[in-house]
């Protein structure tokens, strides 16, 4: 486990879970950089030994991260709804973030041998979407973070109702009322963006 | 958009999704335009699919034109029936295994049907990994246990590489769990199997990794086989993380109820990222008796992460509760595989075999009952798991100083035997002796017991165990603290733990010269602890002091609070998390004493210890006063009907009434009844509480007084310097409270007394000493977000910038805290007076009258109000609450 490279130990961690139950945002914008870390370098290893549409899932990270964060040092389980929180913005940043470097490399790649026909033909790709979503999701949130929350936890980490509801701090009827309004409208506004 | 469009578009569209299609047409009917257009074509939105409906992680995989189930079918082999694999034939698919696709096929040669597993393709990519599977498969190949399914041989073809098993027919033991409830001598006869499988394999250096019910097939003829030995995780790598990430490991359940149904029987080391090792097994094994034994599984959570949380931090249930039936070896045995460090489960999986089978015999020797299904039918007294996420607060100054409510009883003695002058006798808390957190409630169980017991003598007077929890995890030597005491003798002990037994020894020493006049050691069961603590008394009465007692006084000293062992160690440990007093703490002491009283319904004590433990969440402000305190008498009452003189029941009473019936006469009527009783019966912590309503009724002096002759009764006790200096300070002698907070910061530094000092300098306009304490208070506090701030702060002006920012981000801390619990509407009114915000802080009272917040009985005295006490309003609240 490399986190002693990582910016901050265990115990600062485990400190810094129990600060965002305590104080809110200051903490989050602490602890968001640590998860980030540690969710890419999983992320990362998992995709050296296979593919990783292979063998990741992204529940499955961020339970990994927060085993690997657990296994440092007894963070506070009573703030596991916290860290479920962080983890799925940390989440959303890493996915949206690949995607970017995707479509980047992509870019590159194809910029000599792509014909003009082609690009005017050329659908929307998944790793346009995703950062179409990402974009969509930011205006989301200006009108009800709550929501954004919610993706976040759904769509970026495949979380379920429950979790979803464990990590927001609402109850599941809630999330679910939630889900279905964010996923109108994002779907709605993706159809309206596209030409 | 606007975000109040925003707001209507989001309350129509809700209200749209869950109504009828007449009523919607209806409410879109109703609705401006400009929203019934947004709203329907959101609405619309919900008939089609889009990206949404896959995962993120789905979308960006694929990118490649490559579907999650498509690597995975490229990734393994496909066999088609008829199909041939060296000399065996394929018949049919009989699933999706741990490891890949399972096959029914013929041996042509031995004529007999086998089952082929083919693992995927990336497996054989990796030679190392090979090669220790192959290791591991000739071993087990070698083992031909009749409880492990058998491994016939390794084929390889196009690089792909299919495992040749033992093909067994019938139910996974998953099935027969889901069936419904397993009798006991059923369960056993299927445990002892699993359990000598798991002896063979560990003998040969094999480990199976991944135990769990459908892992294990029943037989039709009664046996059972364990299937996939050390195998299943070694594909995927020994990397934890990546079993939970694998959703193929899950056994036939689907997307996220893949990683709880894998996680449900690992062991806390795996889930913790490390190595499997042979306890492991001894961990899953564990978990699959008990589910076998209960109907339920010890660490079932709702959602996986929480299920790792459990096994890696929660006891399980305990057996007992969920199932009488199972007798008391069997639990232990249980008990003991699900020890939290491998090496406190079994040192050699034989020795556990062994004992499994003892007790198996035990049974079938016992005369024969009818087979009864060993899970009760009435499963609605089983309390599993703990209460659902809780924010963790520290308990506030209020509550510090009032958990005293909830405090235990003395731990000083004074014993006069009738031969010869006054002896007086301390008891120190007993230590548990390897620092083992699990114990240590046990050993303040122990002290406490003693104490009420012995107490019951009436020529016996009282000091505070508080006083003598000074000494609690220091070294004691007994000669010194019994002249710190003043007293002739000093009872001790330590207790300690192995799984399923305790041992616990007891000695008295004389202080004058330090002879040990008496000692023992007592090796018991877990179980035992009410029997244990009747025999050291009775030994150190009898033998120890020499005390001649009356017939009635040995009566008394020899009456249980219960006389069921179980419920009396969930009272004990109930006891131990009320003294911590987080809301947590509290709340599992709540559910931890329903399970004392719904197994001994006449336990006092446990009632007592309910009133006790509603009134701090109310005090503390985790619950709602209105809800709490009328919960409190409820369980006070059934105390009173039990034990009429239980003191500390009294006392709890009395700040019922002062704190919730605003009734002054009737608590000052059960201060004074709680304290007419037998000394010693009361311990000093509760009689703070009566010291504060001296404080809000009759004025700092009048509290004074009381608080000064707990201080004389119990002079060690640090607390009550810190409630002494407070007092002082609200009666403006100023430098003797800083003396007394200046002394208590030296004995032991708190962020209270800190604080406290803090307040006195601001007052004697010592603002930068003020601001040194304060700094100070915060550290410790862990609170370091303000520590930038107290840089560049200086005099008055810099304090008050402090205290305004403290204060707002108190009060946001408030509104975040309000979004998921309750929050008393006092604090918001306190936050904002202290911030000078009249108007808003007014704004708060009429919801805290109407909630009855605890805080209003000190609204004459807490100075957080004096910047709005010149209000009409203000002295209109004081005269509601009716203070005199």
């Amino acid at each position: 486990m490399d986190v002693q490279r990582s910016s901050a130990n265990g115990h600062e961690i485990s400190d810094l879970v129990e600060d965002v139950g305590r104080r809110g945002r200051g903490a989050v914008d602490r602890l968001f950089p640590i998860l980030y870390q540690e969710l890419k370098r999983i992320a990362r290893r998992h995709r050296r030994r296979e593919r990783w549409d292979h063998t990741l899932n992204t529940t499955g990270l961020v339970h990994e991260a927060y085993v690997k964060l657990l296994g440092l040092d007894r963070i506070n389980w009573q703030n596991r709804a916290h860290f479920l929180a962080v983890a799925a913005q940390a989440m959303r940043r890493v996915l949206v973030d690949y995607a970017v470097a995707k479509q980047a490399q992509k870019r590159d790649g194809h910029r000599q041998r792509v014909s003009l026909d082609e690009a005017m033909l050329q659908v929307e790709r998944p790793v346009d979407e995703l950062i179409a979503i990402d974009a969509q999701l930011t205006r989301l949130e200006e009108l009800n973070p709550r929501l954004a929350r919610v993706v976040e936890c759904r769509f970026f980490s495949g979380m379920s109702i429950e979790e979803t509801a464990l990590a927001v701090s609402s109850s599941p009827a809630t999330v679910k009322r939630d889900w279905r309004l964010a996923r109108s409208w994002l779907h709605r506004e993706l159809a309206g963006a596209r030409p | 958009m606007t975000l109040e469009r925003w707001r209507e578009v989001e309350a129509l569209f809700n209200a749209a999704c869950s109504s009828s299609s007449a009523r919607v047409e209806e409410l879109l009917a109703h609705a401006k335009p400009e929203v019934r257009e947004e709203v329907e074509a959101l609405l619309a939105q919900q008939q089609s699919d889009g990206p949404l409906d896959r995962s993120a992680l789905d979308l960006l995989t694929s990118d490649d034109g490559e579907t999650v189930d498509d690597s995975l079918a490229q990734s393994a082999m496909r066999l088609e029936p008829g199909q041939t694999l060296g000399p065996y034939v394929v018949v049919s698919t009989l699933g999706r295994g741990g490891m890949g696709e399972v096959y029914r096929a013929r041996d042509t040669k031995l004529d007999r049907d086998v089952a082929i597993k083919v693992l995927p393709a990336v497996f054989g990519s990796d030679p190392d990994r090979v090669v220790r599977f192959q290791r591991e498969a000739k071993t087990l190949a070698a083992l031909n246990h009749p409880n492990i399914a058998a491994i016939y041989g390794l084929e390889e073809r196009d690089g792909a590489t299919a495992l040749v098993l033992e093909l067994v027919e019938g139910p996974t033991l998953a099935d027969r769990i889901a069936q419904g409830a397993v009798p006991l001598d059923e369960a056993l006869r299927i445990a002892t199997q699993i359990a000598d499988a798991l002896e063979a394999a560990h003998e040969r250096g094999i480990i199976h990794r991944d135990l769990k019910p459908a892992n294990v097939k029943l037989r039709h003829d009664g046996t059972v086989k364990v299937l996939d030995f050390g195998l299943a995780k070694r594909w995927s790598g020994a990397n934890a993380g990546e079993m939970h990430a694998n959703p193929l490991s899950g056994g036939g359940l689907t997307g996220d109820g893949a990683i709880l149904g894998t996680v449900g029987y690992m062991s806390p080391e795996q889930a913790a990222g490390r190595a499997a090792v042979f306890a492991s097994d001894q961990f899953s094994f564990g978990v699959i008796l008990f589910e076998l034994l209960t109907g339920q599984r010890p660490f079932a959570r709702d959602t996986s992460v929480e299920t790792l949380s459990a096994i890696i931090r929660d006891d399980p249930p305990p057996i007992a509760t969920l199932n009488p039936a199972v007798p008391d070896s069997l639990q232990r045995l249980v008990e003991r595989c699900l020890a939290k460090q491998p090496g406190h489960r079994y040192p050699d999986t034989r020795q556990m075999a062994i004992e499994l089978r003892r007790v198996r015999e035990d049974l079938e020797t016992l005369p024969r009952r009818e087979a009864r299904p060993v899970v009760p039918t009435d499963r609605s007294s089983a309390v599993v798991g703990q209460p659902g996420a809780m924010a963790r607060r520290r308990p506030s100054r209020l509550a510090a100083a009032l958990v005293i409510l909830i405090a235990a009883a003395g731990t000083t003695w004074w014993l006069r035997p009738t031969n010869g002058g006054v002896r007086t006798l301390a008891v120190l808390p007993f230590a548990s002796a390897d620092a083992d957190q699990d114990v240590e409630y046990l050993a303040d169980g122990i002290t406490e017991s003693l104490i009420q017991r012995i107490s019951r003598l009436p020529s016996l007077s009282v000091m505070a165990r508080s006083t003598v929890l000074n000494f609690k995890g220091k070294p004691i030597d007994p000669r010194e603290v019994g002249r710190q005491l003043g007293a002739d003798a000093i009872l001790t002990g330590t207790i300690s733990s192995r799984p399923g037994q305790l041992r616990i020894t007891a000695e008295l020493v004389e202080v004058a010269s330090g002879v040990r006049l008496w000692g023992d050691v007592y090796n018991r069961p877990a179980g035992a602890v009410v029997s244990v603590q009747e025999e050291i008394v009775n030994a150190i009465i009898r033998e120890g002091v020499h005390l001649a007692m009356s017939d009635d006084e040995r009566l008394a000293i020899g009456r249980h609070p219960t006389d069921d062992a179980v419920a009396y160690d969930r009272y004990l440990q109930a006891r131990h998390l009320a003294f911590r007093g987080t809301e947590a703490d509290v709340r599992k002491a709540l559910e931890l004493l329903g399970q004392a009283t719904a197994r001994d319904p006449q336990f006092a004590q446990a009632y007592k210890l309910l009133g006790a433990s509603y009134v701090s969440l109310a005090l503390d402000g985790f619950e709602r006063p209105t809800d709490a305190f009328p919960e409190a008498n409820r369980n006070l009452t059934k105390a009173f009907d039990i034990e009429p003189q239980l003191a500390e029941a009294h006392a709890t009473r009395a700040a019922v009434y002062f704190f919730f019936d605003w009734n002054w006469a009737a608590a000052e009527k059960e201060w004074a009844f709680a304290e007419s009783l037998p000394s010693g019966a009361l311990p000093t912590q509760e009689r703070v509480s009566h010291s504060m309503g001296r404080w809000v009724i009759g004025g700092p002096a009048e509290a004074l007084r009381v608080v000064r002759r707990l201080r004389a009764l119990d002079p060690l006790t640090v607390s009550y310097a810190m409630v002494e200096a407070d007092y002082l300070l609200k009666a403006g002698q100023l430098d003797d409270a800083a003396a007394l907070y200046q002394k208590t910061i030296e004995d032991e530094p708190t962020a209270d007394a800190l604080d406290g000092l803090a307040e006195v300098r601001r007052k004697q306009g010592r603002f930068d000493e003020a601001l040194e304490a304060r700094r100070r208070a915060y550290e410790l506090a862990g609170d370091d977000w303000l520590l930038a701030a107290f840089k560049t702060a200086r005099g008055e002006e810099g304090y008050r910038s402090i205290d305004r920012m403290a204060f707002e981000q108190e009060l946001e801390n408030l509104h975040t805290r309000a979004e998921t619990a309750y929050v008393s509407p006092l604090d918001f009114a306190r936050a904002h007076a202290r911030l000078g915000n009249r108007e808003e802080a007014f704004s708060y009272f009429e919801r805290a009258f109407a909630d009855r917040a605890p805080g209003l009985v000190f609204l004459k005295v807490d100075t957080a109000w004096d910047l709005i006490r010149d209000d009409p309003r203000f002295a209109a609240a004081v005269r509601r609450v009716g203070l005199p």
